[in-house]
């Protein structure tokens, strides 16, 4: 599979990267490796279902049991940025 | 040319457990900003998610009452996109192994009923809340993780109202069914609604566009009746419609268009590594169904069978569970299921019709109905009577008791009070007695009426009636 420099550009951007033109054609390249080496592991004989989880596990749950949260002034404490009991991020709008 | 609608609603449900999706944080509403938070919905490096039992038994109980398959195998996903409400920048959901799925409701509605396909129901999270601010957006994180249920319709629905009538009977069923309070204005309840126009007769769909968050029940109809509207002018225009997400905007009722980067759909989900797959067994399955609440059709069923209530009676009681609720309080205290219905459908219903109010804001309690209606029962208080004693007690919230007693209220049931009554009115009218006893049925009426006068119509017509007619007959 191929990865254009446009994939690389729309990934960025879901991602929120920015990158300049030389990252871009770096990008493109590690993502082509990457997924040059997926299609290797796919192409090894294999019994598990895509759905499958790669532990053997399943069902583990919690009762449904309140347990204490942290305190306000522990929640924000590395918050780069709050205002009264908030954290605060640059503005985002809703809006067109 | 004339247009249809194509309606699909996705509903958001919050669960009500006590602890959150996938910590054990409180999901109490109205908690002070980041109170009910931890590393787990903080979205805290290294934190592990782990998932709620009863989060589980609740889907899978509203899929058995909305009629789904449910699933022996299903996981937990990601859905990545990135936005402040969000601390993970993902939002674990479900892609493609759903806990429901293939179900169906029957709604009435346009005086017909319909069957809206119901495609999925699966779990996931609720992100948390911002609050815009001039100087920046705040961010409170006491409802992320809260645990959600999104119930995905079919193209199914083909006018606004029937969009609002099937929304009204999800509410109703996940309140039968003890799964979510539903309760609109903390948000429990939101609605996305999926609109698009074709001409009568058509069998393909025009582009749909996504109105997101509605809230109430009004918003969704005004929003869907508008964006109708939009399209239909833009089609007669020339213009094409472009699939994207919309806004409804309650202060200046119009549809706006969010930013179409947010808009692009591309979440790019993947099982989430830190959750494991569940598998239900059929005897987990049987066994929540077997502890299901009474459901609304059951309900009716029951209530035409054993109480003898009409088919009307016993659909406007299931139609609304605090109503439903709220009779069969009525009905611990005051055993007349059918005298019951009748007050609580018709008198008491037109009082919160009046004065647009819903059952769980009434000012007193079920009980105090039941008392009202036994003082009815005794004869201590007349029907109409009973009437006005129910409005005081929903103008004031005070008891039946009290009102009666204030107003001096009690039919008068004292035969010999009444018969001294009914000699004087005789007495004083003796043409009326002329008339009567030449043959003139009528003029026992009036007699009546001036009885009734004298004791302030306290006196029970009937018996008023009775004892006349014995005094004239004599
Ligand atoms: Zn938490």
């Amino acid at each position: 599979m191929q990865i254009s420099s446009d994939d690389v550009k729309r990934l960025a951007e879901l991602s929120r990267l920015a990158f300049n033109e030389e990252e871009i054609a770096q990008m493109q390249e590690n993502l082509v490796d990457m997924i040059q080496y997926a299609d290797r592991v796919n192409a090894t004989a294999c019994d598990m279902q895509a759905k499958e989880h790669i532990l053997p596990l399943h069902n583990v749950f919690r009762e449904d049991v309140v347990q204490e949260s942290l305190s306000n002034d522990e929640a924000l404490k590395n918050a780069p940025e709050s205002e009264e009991m908030y954290f605060k991020v640059p503005q985002v709008m809703e809006d067109e | 040319m004339k247009y249809e609608v194509v309606i699909g609603l996705e509903i958001h449900a919050e669960l009500s457990t006590q602890s959150k999706v996938f910590c054990g944080c409180s999901t109490a509403f109205g908690a002070e900003p980041n109170t009910n938070v931890c590393p787990v919905c903080l979205g805290m490096p290294g934190a592990l998610p782990v998932l709620n039992k009863k989060a589980v038994e609740y889907i899978v109980r509203a899929g058995l009452a909305l009629n789904c398959e449910i699933a022996n195998y299903s996981k937990m996903d990601r859905k990545n996109y990135f936005y402040p409400d969000l601390p993970k920048a993902y939002q674990i959901s479900q892609f493609d192994l759903p806990f429901c799925k293939g179900g169906y409701l029957n709604i009435q509605a346009d005086g017909k009923e319909h069957t809206v396909g119901i495609t999925r129901i699966h779990l996931e999270e609720d992100a948390g809340k911002l609050v815009h601010t001039p100087g920046g957006t705040l961010v409170d994180y006491n409802r992320s993780s809260m645990p959600l249920i999104e119930i995905v319709s079919e193209p199914d629905m083909r006018s606004a109202k029937q969009a609002v009538e099937y929304a009204k009977a999800i509410r109703n069923i996940l309140l039968f069914a003890k799964v979510s309070n539903c309760k609109m204005q903390e948000g429990a309840l939101r609605f996305d609604a999926n609109v698009s126009v074709r001409p009568f007769g058509s069998k393909s769909y025009g582009t749909r566009t996504e109105i997101k968050n509605l809230s109430s029940f009004k918003m969704l109809q005004k929003a869907i009746d508008y964006e109708y509207q939009r399209q239909v002018s833009m089609i007669e225009k020339g213009e094409k419609i472009r699939q994207q997400t919309l806004r409804w905007n309650e202060s200046s009722n119009r549809i706006i268009a969010l930013r179409s980067k947010e808009d692009a759909h591309d979440y790019r989900y993947f099982p989430d590594p830190d959750l494991l797959p569940v598998i239900l067994s059929d005897a987990f399955i049987e066994d929540v169904r077997s502890k299901m609440p009474q459901m609304p059709e059951e309900k009716k069923k029951m209530y035409i069978e054993q109480f003898q209530l009409s088919e009307y009676d016993a659909e406007v009681l299931t139609a609304n569970s605090e109503l439903c609720a709220f009779y069969e309080e009525v009905l611990q205290d005051y055993n007349e299921p059918k005298i019951a219905a009748n007050w609580v459908n018709v008198e008491l219903m037109a009082l919160l019709n009046q004065s647009d109010m819903l059952v769980e804001e009434l000012p007193f309690a079920a009980c105090d109905m039941a008392q009202l209606l036994q003082n009815i029962q005794s004869g201590k208080i007349s029907g109409k009577m009973g009437k006005g004693v129910l409005a005081d007690m929903f103008e004031t919230g005070k008891s039946p008791e009290e009102i009666i007693s204030a107003k001096g209220l009690s039919q008068i049931s004292d035969t010999a009070e009444l018969e001294k009554i009914a000699d004087e009115v005789l007495a004083n009218n003796p043409a009326s007695v002329a008339d009567y006893r030449a043959g003139k049925e009528k003029a026992i009426g009036f007699l009546v009426g001036q009885v009734m006068k004298a004791t302030k119509g306290a006196a029970n017509p009937q018996s008023v009636n009775e004892i006349l007619r014995t005094k004239l007959n004599e």
